[in-house]
C-alpha cells in the first residue's frame, strides 16, 4: 500500500500543462504505433469498439490511476510508462486476435520484458511485402524519397539518416512526413490486398 | 512464416518523431480538434485525481483510526485507573450520548466508530497528552 499510495501522490502532482504535453505526445505515439496495425487490421474500430488512438489513451491512464499498471516512477517518466502500457495492450490485442481467445489476461511488464520481441512484433511476410510496395510506389517520383527509402533500410534512426544522405534532419523530417501521407493513403486505397 | 517487422514499425516510430514537433495534421488525421480532444483527456484526468485523492484520504482515515484504536487500547489494557478516568471524560465531553455506555465492555469496531464520530486526530493528540501524564 505504501508504494500505491506514493504511486497516487506522484500522479496527483502532475500539473494539468504537464498532463497535456503527456497526452498529446502519447496521442501522436499511439496513432504512428496503430498506423501499421490498423492498415492491417489488427486494431480497427470494429475489435475495440472506438476509436482505437482513443481507446488506447484512455485506458493506459486509467489503468495507471487504477493501479492495475504501477508507474516506476524512478525508472521511467510518465510518458515513457503509459507508452509502455500501451505497448502491452496492443501485444495483448494482437494475440486475443490471433488466439481469439475471450479471456485474456492483460501481460505482466515482467512478461513482457522476457518475451521474445518477435512474438510482438512479427507481421507476416506478405504485410512486409506490401509495405514495401508501398515505399517504392510512394518514392518513385521523387529522387530525394528514393534516398530516404534506401536510409530507411540501412539506418535506426534520423541521427543515421544525415550521415548516411547528407541532408539536415529538418529536411529528413519533412521527407517523412511526406512518405507517411502518401504511404498510409496508398495503403489505405489499396486495401483488397491486405487480406 | 513470419518476419521481424523491424522496418514497419522504424518508419512509425520515425513518423512519430517528424510529427511530433508539428502535430496538428495528425489530430487533423484523427479526425479530432486538437483543442477540445486535450480538453476533454484533462476533465478525465481531473476525475481519476479526484477519485484517487479520496482513495487516499480513506487509507490515512484509516491508518489514523488505528492509531487512535491502539492508544485507546492501551489505556484500557493498563492498570491506571485514574487515565482510565480521563479517558472517559475526554469523550464525554466530545460525546455526550456515550454517558450511557461502558467503554471497556465496546467491542473493537464499535470502538473504532466511536473514535471515528470523535474527530480521529483531536482525539489522537488529547490520547498523547493523557499517556505524557498532561
Amino acid at each position: 500500500m505504501d508504494n500505491d499510495k506514493e504511486i497516487l501522490q506522484h500522479l496527483n502532482s502532475i500539473t494539468d500543462i504537464e498532463w497535456m504535453d503527456v497526452v498529446d505526445k502519447l496521442t501522436i505515439y499511439v496513432h504512428f504505433k496503430l498506423k501499421g496495425r490498423t492498415l492491417f487490421g489488427a486494431h480497427s474500430e470494429q475489435n475495440l469498439g472506438g476509436n482505437p488512438v482513443d481507446y488506447y489513451v484512455d485506458e493506459a491512464i486509467g489503468k495507471l490511476f487504477s493501479l492495475e499498471w504501477k508507474w516506476q516512477f524512478e525508472k521511467y517518466s510518465l510518458l515513457e510508462q503509459l507508452q509502455r502500457v500501451v505497448g502491452s495492450m496492443i501485444s495483448t490485442n494482437v494475440k486475443k486476435l490471433k488466439t481469439k481467445k475471450e479471456d485474456i489476461i492483460l501481460m505482466e511488464e515482467d512478461k513482457l520484458i522476457s518475451m521474445d520481441k518477435s512474438e510482438i512484433n512479427d507481421y507476416d511476410v506478405e504485410y512486409y511485402e506490401i509495405f514495401k510496395n508501398a515505399l517504392e510506389e510512394c518514392s518513385k517520383d521523387d529522387e530525394d524519397l528514393q534516398l530516404y527509402v534506401m536510409a530507411l533500410d540501412e539506418c535506426i534512426s534520423f541521427d543515421e539518416m544525415v550521415t548516411a544522405t547528407g541532408f539536415e534532419k529538418k529536411k529528413l523530417y519533412v521527407l517523412q512526413k511526406k512518405m507517411t501521407r502518401r504511404v498510409t493513403t496508398y495503403l489505405e486505397t489499396n486495401k483488397k490486398l491486405i487480406k | 512464416m513470419k518476419i521481424k517487422a523491424n522496418n514497419i514499425d522504424k518508419f512509425f516510430e520515425l513518423s512519430n518523431e517528424a510529427f511530433e514537433s508539428d502535430n496538428e495534421s495528425v489530430y487533423n488525421d484523427l479526425g479530432f480538434s486538437k483543442d477540445e480532444y486535450l480538453d476533454n483527456k484533462l476533465k478525465m484526468i481531473k476525475r481519476l485525481k479526484l477519485k484517487s485523492k479520496a482513495q487516499l484520504n480513506k487509507a490515512k482515515n484509516e491508518n489514523l483510526l488505528e492509531i487512535a484504536l491502539h492508544k485507546v487500547q492501551n489505556i484500557l489494557e493498563s492498570a491506571n485507573e485514574t487515565v482510565k478516568e480521563e479517558l472517559e471524560k475526554l469523550i464525554l465531553t466530545r460525546s455526550p450520548q456515550f454517558q450511557f455506555r461502558n467503554i471497556e465492555k465496546l467491542e473493537e469496531e464499535d470502538l473504532k466508530e466511536l473514535l471515528s464520530d470523535l474527530g480521529v486526530i483531536d482525539i489522537i493528540e488529547d490520547l498523547e497528552k493523557l499517556e505524557n501524564g498532561n
